[in-house]
């Protein structure tokens, strides 16, 4: 298990769902409205086995939901909702060596405008072992 | 024999409380002071960075925190914090902010002007992450105390 595998289960169920373009991190594609950017955050990495070979790994996937400017929020709104039905808490994605788990509820923050554009954030919080 | 024995219950009572307001304290501190660590902009790094620590260039983000507590009086500046959790106690409402206008876009990321996307820092975001295993860090300390 490493943390290509874990990136890739997770941004493949997001991609394989087609709601939306999706942009991954490090891509110089410049897309279209509406569009999803994806990074993957590892925030922890821990073994419990003196011996090793028991690795977790904690973090989230951040997903950003842009839409134009001034078509009001609904829009993107209504994509997290698809999104988050994508990934309830408990889902378990089985990968090489081990299991993503979403951790936890998606967190959604507050939207924000920026250079003609709309952002929503979404936070896929995981725990993999 | 019944005082002694509350007032030993009183005494353990009292220092388990002085320890839980440690450990809130300190992982808290934590939490923000990762969240401050500065790392220069990308401007001087030639497009290099580092996920969880804040960009500097002007230090205009940086300098934009803001601290409260119980929604009181604000602290703010980049060492606002240390005022702010110095008078915690348990029970109490921490809130901390970066109200500079950039502050969301370098979390979070950005689309820059040829429509790249830009990744975010995610300094506020890794480090809020971290909580549990700061407070764990900080109970063993007081454990071994």
């Amino acid at each position: 298990m490493n943390d290509l595998d874990i990136s890739n289960a997770l941004q493949k169920r997001l991609f394989d769902a087609g709601l939306a373009t999706v942009v991954f991190e490090n891509d110089d594609a410049a897309p279209t409205r509406p569009f999803l950017y994806c990074e993957y955050v590892p925030t922890e990495y821990a073994d419990a086995a003196l011996s090793g070979g028991q690795k977790t790994v904690r973090g989230y996937l951040s997903v950003i939901v842009v839409i134009d400017q001034g078509v009001f929020s609904s829009p993107a709104h209504a994509l997290a909702d698809q999104i988050e039905g994508l990934f309830p808490k408990a889902t378990r994605i089985a990968i090489t060596g081990g299991t993503v788990t979403i951790s936890d509820a998606v967190v959604r923050l507050k939207g924000y405008q920026a250079d003609g554009e709309y952002r929503l954030p979404l936070r896929i919080p995981f725990v993999a072992a | 024999m019944a005082q002694t024995f509350t007032a030993s219950v009183a005494g353990i009572v009292e220092r388990t409380e002085a320890k839980l307001r440690y450990v809130a304290m300190m992982a808290i501190q934590d939490v923000v002071e990762a969240a401050q660590t500065p790392q220069p902009s990308v401007k001087r790094t030639r497009g290099r960075f580092e996920v969880g620590k804040i960009p500097v260039d002007t230090s205009e983000l940086i300098q934009s925190l803001t601290a409260t507590i119980n929604g009181g009086a604000t602290q703010r500046g980049q060492l606002s914090y240390t005022t702010v959790i110095s008078g915690f106690a348990l029970g109490d409402t921490l809130t901390f902010t970066w109200n500079a206008a950039h502050a969301l876009p370098m979390e979070l990321g950005f689309t820059a002007r040829n429509g790249r996307q830009v990744p975010g820092r995610h300094f506020v975001g890794t480090n809020a992450a971290k909580f549990s295993e700061f407070v764990a860090q900080r109970v063993r300390e007081v454990n071994t105390k």
